[in-house]
């Protein structure tokens, strides 16, 4: 969260070539900067398909795809302008949720979420514009997200919780994202229960704890 | 809290279940919850991502890591 963004076109077009020359540490600091971003591009489909399968799938295509980024005669997948990894990324990902609805038994809300992946990545200039108009708004988000002010905040909070709040979070950072909570549970010697309910209590007692120092946490995101 | 709150607090990790042909699935416990439910995991997988990078050395989330993993393993 606190590091700091490429400073422009040049910068992104840069750490294209980085990941096109299979440099995973680039595509880490990129996926880490453009997370939060990608995440919000699926909210429209956040009740009908799982976004974390999406994005991490829509991810894992654009490491596998980079290097054969060209012009292609639809749209995004161009270098053509500020944040063209992130609005391929993002038609990728839309793609990816529509297939998953697709394979689901929801054929009835396909013809709902296909608007949605359309229409509203143009509206935002997210895929596809040529415009830069918003890009002072995309600005703006970065600079809030980079705060190392609320990192450090976070990590206080987090600091003076008692260390059974803790403990299923860092079970959960620890392990990447390899295991189930249950199983992350038996080796804390925990129930399933209790684990998800310490996830859920840290979550707020941690924003509690931000609120009082005057940060309303979730308008980061809004 | 209650199974609904259990759901959603599960459905938040970066954990997905996976075919063997590398197909990432959905989290079972996603599965199980109503749209308003799903709406909300959506939310609060937002404020986790962001705890989890505030507290991970490298400002990494798990969903980074994981699909870190998922790149070296290819």
């Amino acid at each position: 969260l606190a590091e700091e963004f490429p400073s422009g076109y040049e910068a992104e077009l840069a750490e294209w070539q980085a990941i096109v020359a299979r440099d995973q540490h680039a595509f880490n600091e990129w996926h880490k900067r453009y997370e939060i971003r990608l995440r919000r591009s699926l909210r429209s489909f956040a009740d009908v398909v799982d976004p974390e399968a999406a994005l991490q799938e829509a991810l894992l295509r654009m490491w596998q795809t980079a290097p054969v980024v060209k012009p292609d005669g639809h749209r995004a997948i161009e270098p053509d302008g500020p944040d063209f990894l992130y609005r391929w990324t993002v038609t990728v990902a839309h793609r990816n949720a529509l297939n998953r609805l697709k394979r689901s038994a929801r054929e009835d809300l396909v013809g709902r979420v296909e608007l949605v992946a359309d229409v509203r990545p143009r509206d935002d200039n997210a895929v596809g514009g040529r415009t830069r108009k918003r890009i002072g708004e995309q600005d703006t988000y970065k600079e809030r997200t980079a705060d190392p002010m609320l990192r450090e905040r976070i990590g206080r909070c987090a600091n003076q919780l008692t260390g059974k709040l803790r403990n299923a979070l860092r079970a959960r950072i620890r392990d990447e994202g390899q295991r189930n909570d249950s199983e992350l549970a038996a080796e804390l010697g925990t129930t399933h229960d209790a684990f998800r309910k310490q996830i859920g209590r840290f979550r707020d007692a941690v924003e509690q704890c931000l609120l009082r120092h005057g940060i309303k946490f979730r308008e980061y995101f809004a | 809290m209650t199974d609904e709150d259990l759901l959603i607090a599960e459905a938040t990790t970066a954990w997905r279940p996976r075919t063997p042909d590398g197909q990432i699935l959905e989290h079972p416990a996603w599965a199980d919850l109503a749209a308003a439910g799903r709406q909300q995991a959506y939310e609060e997988t937002l404020v986790m991502r962001v705890l989890e990078a505030a507290l991970d050395p490298d400002g990494y989330s798990t969903t980074v890591r994981a699909v870190a993993r998922l790149i070296a393993a290819e």
